[in-house]
């Protein structure tokens, strides 16, 4: 996203994309990932339905733990803040004419994995707004930074979790910031060095 | 439907490459005396021929098995705090690579059930040390502590009987002198019966190649059903080929006519039908035809005549192909001639057995030796 100078990702994080991560030695091992889909049940990426596609995204994560991962990713991945995250978020929805990247997969690189994802959901999306098949609309809350503190923004469906949210009006307070939400998760930014 | 030739080929694997992946994650920390000791032994029982390889889970990379015996616990200590994840390892695991999969352990595995419907999935079995790797939903065959014996058994397990057969088929020629012609109740099989080798050359007649199964079974009665793969027409099919000797062609015509003949070996005169002259002191007789005795020619034989010479080509092969819908199947000293039942999609023994110097096509003639 060039005019707001930093790159984001097309999707929430995956638990196929943080499996990754969990099969290099860490301190994230079984008994924490078990911890981690007890509260947001593993989906297989090459099955999910409609009704239950949100457990393909890594749900129940704390925000310590994801920038444990956005470190793991390189240099200059980082949750977004909160201005960010908006500002992606009117970004998304002001372009008029979107291009999937699957017209041009042969350029775009895309994982054998990513690619099964976004073609699924491109299935299963009415509309296909960029902010819905981005899942920025009917997707996750999304950890984003407000300054020292961690706070979530959002819309997801009503099946996942009711709610009547304006991202860019509100923001989702944990009560208790170190309790596993189930529809907690988070997408990457990487700001230029 | 009508009959099409078809030149094939067919690679066999007489052992499986086995890999052996281990849970070292926490939920199999307690199991990892009972772990180690299970794939010390298996590696000393396998076969040298199943080129077995050694991951952790989680781990793409593999471990060289000689490694295991005497550096089990910090291999194991190593790739402790990986989670128990499977696709690491398979994604590096073509999916052609003929791996019979073993996964030892307990609890868990996250992600197997991404490979749902996979060949490697198919070929896995899992085996559970303590804690059930599938809670809710059986993807894949999973066993309870086995015996290192019965591990192997399970591994080990080679081809002993491989079968081709097919509607229409009937094969005329094959490179692996191991398989034999089966036919039962008009159903045309070719068989190989614990073959060091399996793999073969085959050209067939058939009605669709597609339709051609190989059954190979192994030792456990497991099988699998493979394909044969088309490859150009292959004229090494054919045996030893050569020219008859003047004295030979003058038999050769002689004999073509009905007529009697002087025998090149013996001089005396033979039936026109007389392949073999009895008159020496070979106990089962020489070939009239020097030049096939030098081969020591065994099978069909055909003959292409011309005005000024008469060439011949060695069938080794049970079958020759006499003409559409027509062979000859060798049966003890004599080949009876089968003929195409289009309808029934099978083969149907004529009642005629072939003559000496039976007519294939044009200027072509065929006898059994």
């Amino acid at each position: 996203m060039s005019r707001l100078d930093l790159e984001v990702q097309l999707l929430p994080v995956t638990k196929v994309q943080f499996e990754r991560f969990l099969a290099e030695p860490n301190r994230f091992d079984d008994p924490w990932y078990e911890d981690v889909l007890a509260v947001g049940p593993r989906t297989s990426y090459r099955r999910f339905g409609d009704s239950d596609r949100e457990g393909v995204f890594l749900t129940g994560i704390l925000p310590q733990e994801a920038l444990a991962f956005a470190e793991w990713m390189g240099s200059g991945f980082d949750l977004p803040t909160v201005r960010e995250w908006r500002d992606i978020y009117v970004a998304l929805g002001r372009l008029s004419s979107f291009t999937s990247p699957l017209t041009e997969s042969h350029q775009t690189g895309m994982g054998c994995q990513a690619e099964a994802i976004w073609r699924r959901l491109m299935a299963q999306t009415d509309g296909r707004s960029l902010l819905e098949l981005s899942r920025m609309v009917g997707g996750l809350i999304e950890w984003a930074r407000n300054g020292n503190r961690w706070v979530g923004l959002g819309a997801p469906r009503q099946e996942f979790y009711p709610n009547l949210y304006n991202p860019l009006a509100d923001e989702v307070r944990a009560i208790r910031p170190d309790r596993r939400l189930p529809y907690f998760g988070f997408r990457l930014v990487r700001r230029p060095p | 439907m009508p009959l099409n030739e078809y030149h094939t080929t067919f690679t066999a694997t007489r052992f499986r490459k086995v890999v052996l992946i281990l849970d070292a994650s926490e939920s199999a920390r307690a199991s990892q005396p009972r772990i180690a000791s299970l794939v010390d032994q298996v590696l000393t029982l396998l076969p040298a021929g199943t080129r077995p390889a050694l991951y952790f889970l989680g781990n793409p990379s593999p471990y060289s098995v000689h490694l295991f015996s005497a550096h089990a616990a910090s291999l194991f200590e190593k790739n402790r705090s990986r989670a128990s994840l499977i696709t690491p390892i398979w994604e590096t695991l073509a999916e052609d690579d003929n791996a019979e999969v073993v996964v030892i352990g307990s609890g868990r595995i996250f992600d197997l059930e991404d490979w749902q419907g996979s060949r490697l999935l198919e070929h896995t079995l899992l085996v559970n040390m303590g804690e059930m790797f599938q809670a809710d939903c059986r993807l894949a065959e999973e066993i309870e502590s086995p015996s290192a014996e019965q591990l192997v058994n399970r591994l080990h397990d080679p081809v002993v009987q491989v079968r081709i057969s097919g509607p229409g088929f009937m094969p005329t020629s094959c490179t692996n002198a191991g398989y034999r012609l089966h036919i039962v109740e008009n159903r045309v099989s070719l068989l190989g019966d614990r073959l060091a080798d399996s793999s073969v050359r085959l050209r067939f007649l058939g009605i669709d190649l597609a339709t051609i199964e190989v059954v190979a079974t192994r030792a456990s009665e497991r099988q699998t059903v493979e394909r044969l793969s088309a490859i150009p027409p292959d004229s090494s099919f054919i045996g030893s080929t050569g020219e008859l000797a003047e004295t030979e062609r003058t038999v050769f015509r002689h004999a073509l006519r009905g007529e009697d003949f002087d025998c090149p070996l013996c001089d005396k005169q033979h039936s026109w039908a007389t392949l073999r002259c009895r008159e020496g002191a070979v106990i089962l007789g020489e070939l009239i035809y020097p030049s096939l005795q030098a081969h020591n020619a065994s099978g069909f034989v055909v003959f292409i005549a011309t005005e000024d010479s008469v060439c011949y080509e060695v069938h080794p092969f049970d079958v020759l192909h006499l003409g559409p819908d027509r062979v000859a199947v060798r049966e003890g000293a004599g080949a009876a001639i089968y003929w195409f039942d289009e309808r029934g999609e099978r083969w149907a023994p004529s009642g005629e057995m072939l003559q000496p110097y039976g007519a294939l096509e044009r200027n072509k003639y065929a006898i059994l030796v």
